[in-house]
């Protein structure tokens, strides 16, 4: 890949080529830009038009038709913290190239994805809190202030107090979703806020 | 076993290796056995007309169900065998050269005299001889089957003779128009077309017995006009002489003694003959090369017309050798531009036989647009249409010692044929029947357009792709290789790092 200096941001470009079992290459013309707060906010990854296209929500392209490689906010996004944190963005955009030459083959993304019908936020706090929908309540509340008190049983029910409950996850939610609007559908906010 | 690039670049770079330099020259008319000077790099120049024969109703005369009827069909061989050894001395006494049966069909040629307006009189004569025969001759001594239906077609010009095969599985092949034409031209029942190529040489008696239908003429006689244009030939048809022909050569088979066993291991040609047939439920691969007569065609210089054919015989090799080499096939025939694959293995299980024969098909072309192309740039024009079907097939050779053919018979292979014929260079497509036996990860590559299932794929790891996805994905951890091109595995490999994909939502 080549360095390529864009006003305000940094990119390499390149073929990025992909085997197969039998030995077919195909190669895939990426580039990778680091924005202005890098390492705060992740490198966004592209492809050239005309590959994987459309390029858009359905092959989990965001509107400025950067590859969504993961819910950022998500564990398995940027950490900023972490020393390998580039490392681990440059394998998953390899295994996002690869799933999006499955899609070109067989027309399906493979494995899990974020479904596209809701906010991307909702999903991710359903999932952290089981589907608990009392839970998830309570998290709503406790992000505008309305927090339990420490000794209070977990919103859960699980008898516990919420301190030695839920409580580690509720502010680790609040800080993974904060400027993320729950229940509003906001992609290029969520870009932005990576 | 399967197919690999590197199996395919090593094996495609020996051949180049040991390829003889090519040598065009133009055919000397005094050469009685052209099968004798020609091969793969000793190839001949010929102004020839060419007839292609078939049967038409021969899918259906085929298709029976030797299990409910083995007399029946044992009777259908029989006549197959017959009609194909007659049918080449009719050839002979007319002075042109049996090319090959492919089935059913004839390819006949004729390059003597050197009087383009005779030979072109005697295809024509030819097809009326033919037509006049399998009536009167042939289907009177087979009254216990249904009636052969001969149709033909036929063309002139030059074309290039080359030959493929060793000892008595020996196979000429001819490229150029006029034999693409002739079989092209071909349609309906019992009608026998012509090009105007060839209307336009014939003398006035023979364009009386002419109508012209669209861009091409159709032909029929009466006994007394064949006669009649026979004897100003000078040409000796007897039918009561071939009749009795065929009584002979019917009579000589022992009915009971006709064996169509199925196979338990690859199909081995040779092995077989008029009592020893193989009858086994496989797939039938078309694998046709589109754009290569054109291509010949454009050669301009004597160089670029050996490049060409130097081309093509990379081309032939591989594609038989990714059948036999990569997957257990048999590669039943060449004819022209095209070659026949058998694949029967693994013996009776078609959900298997149909996943391996959309693998062969994808092979091919991975072999085509991947290895043959980097290796000889020139062939950058050329494309592979590949047709597909799966049925009962019935395994023989046919015709005289030193004159057999390997044939397939069976509406799968005609099936096969017709969709490799509807195929664009590039796409394969697969019949209905091969469709239904896919698994479900396999058929995601296929799209229904008409009759056939066409593949959105177009190479190997296409497929692969598609039968990996679910459990590569499954919510585990996938494997990252990172040699010259990363490589994402569903299992670990040397030195592959684990990673566990992350969730897109875009």
């Amino acid at each position: 890949m080549r360095f390529s200096p864009l006003v305000g941001d940094v990119a390499l470009r390149g073929p990025v080529e992909i085997e197969s079992r039998s030995g077919i290459v195909r190669t895939v013309d990426a580039s990778v830009r680091f924005r202005a707060r890098y390492p705060a906010q992740s490198p966004l990854a592209f492809v050239r038009r005309g590959q994987f296209e459309p390029q858009n929500a359905e092959r989990h392209f965001r509107p400025d038709r950067s590859c969504c490689l993961w819910f950022a906010r998500a564990e398995d996004g940027w950490n900023p913290q972490d020393p390998n944190a580039f490392e681990h963005f440059l394998q998953q955009m390899l295994v996002f190239f690869d799933r999006q030459l499955t899609y070109d083959s067989i027309g399906d993304f493979p494995g899990e994805t974020w479904r596209h019908d809701r906010p991307i936020a909702d999903l991710y706090l359903e999932e952290r809190l089981g589907g608990d929908t009392d839970l998830v309540a309570a998290f709503k509340a406790y992000r505008h202030g309305r927090h339990p008190r420490h000794v209070v049983e977990c919103p859960c029910g699980s008898g516990e107090p919420f301190a030695q409950c839920h409580e580690a996850d509720f502010v680790d939610l609040r800080h993974r979703l904060a400027g993320l609007e729950l229940g509003a559908h906001n992609p290029q906010a969520v870009a932005k806020n990576e | 076993m399967a197919w690999t690039k590197k199996k395919s670049e090593d094996r495609i770079a020996a051949h180049l290796e040991s390829m003889a330099e090519i040598e065009i020259k133009p055919l000397e008319r005094e050469v009685d056995d052209l099968a004798a000077i020609l091969s793969e790099s000793n190839c001949r120049e010929l102004e020839s007309a060419h007839v292609y024969a078939d049967v038409s109703n021969f899918s259906d005369l085929a298709s029976g169900d030797p299990n409910k009827a083995p007399a029946q069909y044992r009777k259908i061989i029989r006549a197959t065998h017959v009609y194909q050894r007659v049918m080449t001395q009719l050839v002979e006494t007319l002075g042109g050269v049996r090319v090959h049966f492919q089935g059913p069909r004839l390819h006949a040629l004729f390059y003597r005299p050197s009087d383009e307006k005779k030979r072109a009189r005697l295809a024509v004569l030819l097809q009326l001889v033919i037509a006049d025969f399998v009536k009167h001759c042939f289907n009177p001594k087979f009254t216990d089957i249904a009636d052969f239906t001969v149709r033909s077609g036929c063309d002139t010009g030059t074309v290039i003779g080359t030959k493929n095969g060793l000892g008595g599985d020996r196979e000429m092949l001819f490229v150029g128009d006029a034999a693409n034409q002739a079989a092209k031209i071909i349609s309906g029942s019992e009608t026998h077309y012509l090009t105007t190529r060839v209307y336009d040489l014939l003398s006035d008696d023979l364009k009386r017995q002419c109508w012209g239908v669209g861009e091409r003429y159709r032909i029929s006689a009466s006994k007394e006009a064949l006669d009649a244009l026979l004897s100003a030939e000078g040409i000796v048809y007897d039918r009561d002489v071939y009749a009795a022909l065929v009584k002979t050569q019917r009579d000589e088979i022992e009915l009971d003694k006709i064996t169509y066993e199925n196979a338990n291991e690859r199909i081995d040609f040779s092995g077989l003959g008029i009592y020893t047939n193989k009858r086994v439920q496989g797939a039938t691969i078309f694998g046709d090369l589109s754009g290569f007569t054109a291509y010949v065609a454009a050669a301009s210089t004597e160089k670029q017309k050996k490049e060409r054919l130097r081309v093509f015989a990379a081309i032939r090799k591989e594609l038989a050798k990714v059948a036999k080499q990569d997957y257990e096939g048999v590669r039943v025939q060449y004819q022209g531009d095209r070659v026949q694959v058998l694949l029967h293995l693994p013996k009776g299980d078609a959900p298997a036989i149909a996943e391996k024969a959309v693998e062969i098909a994808l092979a091919m072309q991975s072999s085509m647009e991947v290895t043959l192309k980097s290796a000889l740039p020139v062939a950058e024009p050329l494309s592979l249409a590949v047709g597909v079907d799966f049925g009962w097939t019935l395994a023989t050779r046919c015709g005289a010692r030193g004159q057999r053919d390997r044939i397939c018979l069976g509406s799968a292979v005609d099936t096969a044929a017709d969709i490799e014929d509807a195929t664009n260079g590039g796409d394969t497509a697969v019949s209905k029947r091969v469709y239904d036996e896919l698994s479900e990860a396999t058929r995601k590559l296929f799209a229904v357009s008409g009759a056939r299932y066409v593949a959105k794929a177009k190479l190997l790891d296409d497929l692969e792709r598609a039968q990996e996805a679910s459990s590569k994905y499954a919510g585990t951890a996938v494997h990252l290789g990172l040699g010259g091109a990363a490589s994402i595995t569903s299992t670990a490999t040397a030195n592959s790092i684990p990673v566990v994909p992350s969730r897109s939502h875009g």
